[in-house]
């Protein structure tokens, strides 16, 4: 559903990102990992069309930027990874705003907007200026409002969540990773998340792009492309790997 | 605690009848307020109740009756510019006065008055303020533009530079006019109403509806701006085109209002903020009860303008600084709390 072909981006006369070729199915979470400066960000902009890029993106098979901007609103969601808004919106007017790009009526908005409240465990501080929350809090309303936006869509649509969990506590970090799941299980999306911690990636993806320098270094299953070595060889640190006794799930 | 809608809004229409039946009837002059009101009805049905001798009906319809329409039509295109400048640069203290652009503008009408409106006619007046508007508001928004947003910082610099520059303009070209023409411009550029013409009227009255249709349209697209430009962008609103638009009809707007009452400063900074803290930050309501909220303002502070220092009176400009300039040190301090500056 998601491709990118030769895909380069260059600013200030510097290659900021190069793939060769990259996918994403519906239903499937990929986790992009790499060090910092690796363009895992960049990566999020040339998708999402806010950095220009040479090579072919195609989005349901049609180029990314034929499709009409509404049409891709309700299509493709991006969570960012901070925000900060100067005016005091409640929690529940910034997830409002999700259905700028949608036509329902005041009684549906009202109960769509509750119920992604809900989903992302926000419900609670729904009426608290966004401005006062705090930095887990604002990304959960967030990324409320990213789904709300993308409630719409006709065909599966892409979620990308940059560095998700990077403010959250330990048990948001996994109910957010388990609804990102869920959603690619039962609802067909099509999520990228950049995740910084390994474990995550390969509790929860089910594909893992490692970047690096701007290049796309290896695509495949988590526990394939995390080895020690690339590790060692990516991060400047050799991890030690253990086996869990509940699962199969590998910690480093 | 927000204040609802059908709560603000019956309120705020009371006061500003209120505030234009006070504005007719009190001034060096004062009449009975039932006769202010039965001599607008004369001139609207022709009829004759009003028991005002002739000269106080001159009074009231040719003094202060387009002074005080123009009151409320300028406060109003203030106070909505002002609201949208904010949300464009998704800062509280983005104010055409204080970032630059209504300094810009005099200048530009300033040239017209001196220059052009003898021999191009009055209409030279508000386009010449408009293109310096323009000019203005394009360069200080280029300028705040920063790789994290608008910098306040920047914004506030090049409202001091750009007053600066204007100051020297008109300075320079006040030098050169001849005496007559130096008394107008010295009371227009601290902004008054007394030259309120029919013609002016009907251009400030044209300017603010289409003002306010164009930026209730795009309220929602303000409000998704508010979350920044690539979240706004994400959520299918086309913001180059909308910034563009927004810059052009606030540049009309503060072009309108500086060529037709000098320049009035800090209604387009206190208003949107007192709005937003009554009934919250969302464009939908807040443009319309900016508009409401602005005139009245400029009604009040244009009463106390001929009131204060009767028989003679203060350019309303005065007043609105008086009343501006500590609000305006207020949000400075919040915003150095908040770590803003």
């Amino acid at each position: 559903m998601l491709k990118l072909e030769q895909v380069i981006c260059c600013s200030g006369g510097k290659t900021r990102l190069q793939v060769e070729q990259l996918s994403a199915t519906a239903g499937q979470l990929t986790g992009i990992v790499g060090p910092n400066g690796a363009g895992k960000t960049t990566l999020f902009k040339v998708v999402s069309g806010e950095l220009r890029s040479q090579g072919r993106i195609l989005f349901h098979q049609q180029p990314l930027s034929d499709w009409p901007a509404l049409q891709r609103a309700r299509h493709l969601g991006v969570l960012p990874q901070a925000s900060q808004i100067s005016f005091s919106f409640t929690a529940e007017e910034v997830v409002s705003l999700g259905l700028t790009p949608l036509s329902l009526s005041k009684r549906q908005a009202c109960l769509q907007v509750q119920s992604f409240m809900q989903k992302t465990d926000c419900l609670h501080f729904a009426d608290q200026p966004f401005p006062s929350l705090s930095g887990g809090e604002r990304q959960r309303v967030q990324l409320a409002r990213v789904l709300l936006q993308l409630s719409q869509a006709e065909k599966a649509p892409l979620l990308l969540l940059d560095e998700p969990t990077s403010a959250q506590d330990l048990g948001q970090q996994h109910n957010i990773l388990e609804l990102a799941h869920s959603l690619c299980k039962e609802q067909q999306f099509a999520i990228l998340a950049i995740l910084h911690d390994l474990n995550q990636v390969i509790r929860y993806c089910n594909q893992c792009v490692l970047l690096s320098q701007g290049k796309l270094i290896s695509t495949g299953l988590p526990a394939e492309v995390l080895s020690e070595d690339s590790i060692e060889q990516y991060w400047q640190y050799r991890p030690t790997r253990l086996q869990s006794d509940q699962s199969a799930a590998v910690f480093i | 605690m927000r204040w609802p809608l059908h709560f603000t809004l019956p309120i705020l229409l009371a006061l500003l009848a209120a505030g234009a039946l006070l504005s007719l009837v009190q001034g060096a002059i004062s009449l009975p307020a039932s006769d202010g009101l039965l001599s607008i009805f004369d001139a609207l049905f022709g009829t004759q109740h009003s028991q005002l001798a002739d000269y106080q009906q001159v009074v009231v319809m040719e003094l202060r009756l387009p002074r005080m329409l123009m009151a409320i039509l300028v406060g109003a295109i203030l106070a909505q510019c002002g609201a949208v400048m904010q949300g464009l640069f998704r800062n509280p203290l983005a104010d055409p006065g204080i970032i630059g652009v209504s300094s810009g503008a005099a200048v530009g009408a300033i040239i017209a008055i001196v220059w052009l409106a003898d021999t191009l006619g009055d209409w030279s007046i508000p386009v010449s303020a408009f293109a310096a508007g323009l000019a203005t508001t394009l360069l200080v928004y280029g300028l705040a533009q920063s790789k994290n947003g608008t910098s306040v910082l920047i914004l506030l610099l090049a409202g001091v530079a750009i007053s600066a520059f204007a100051g020297s303009a008109i300075g320079f070209i006040s030098y050169f006019t001849d005496d007559q023409k130096l008394r107008a411009l010295s009371l227009w550029q601290m902004g008054t109403f007394t030259g309120a013409s029919e013609t002016n009227l009907y251009f400030a009255l044209a300017t603010l509806v289409i003002l306010a249709c164009c930026f209730q349209r795009q309220a929602s697209a303000l409000n998704a701006l508010l979350l920044g430009e690539s979240e706004a962008r994400h959520l299918g609103i086309a913001v180059e085109k909308l910034k563009l638009q927004l810059i052009i009809l606030t540049a009309v707007g503060v072009g309108v209002a500086v060529s037709s009452a000098g320049i009035i400063g800090f209604v387009g900074l206190i208003v949107p903020h007192f709005v937003r803290l009554t009934t919250g930050p969302n464009h939908r309501t807040l443009l319309p009860l900016s508009a409401l909220c602005g005139a009245l303002l400029m009604l009040v502070a244009d009463l106390l303008a001929r009131l204060l220092v009767q028989p003679a009176e203060l350019p309303v400009g005065l007043v609105t600084a008086l009343l501006g300039a500590p609000f305006f040190l207020i949000l400075l301090i919040q915003q150095r709390k908040h770590g803003s500056i």
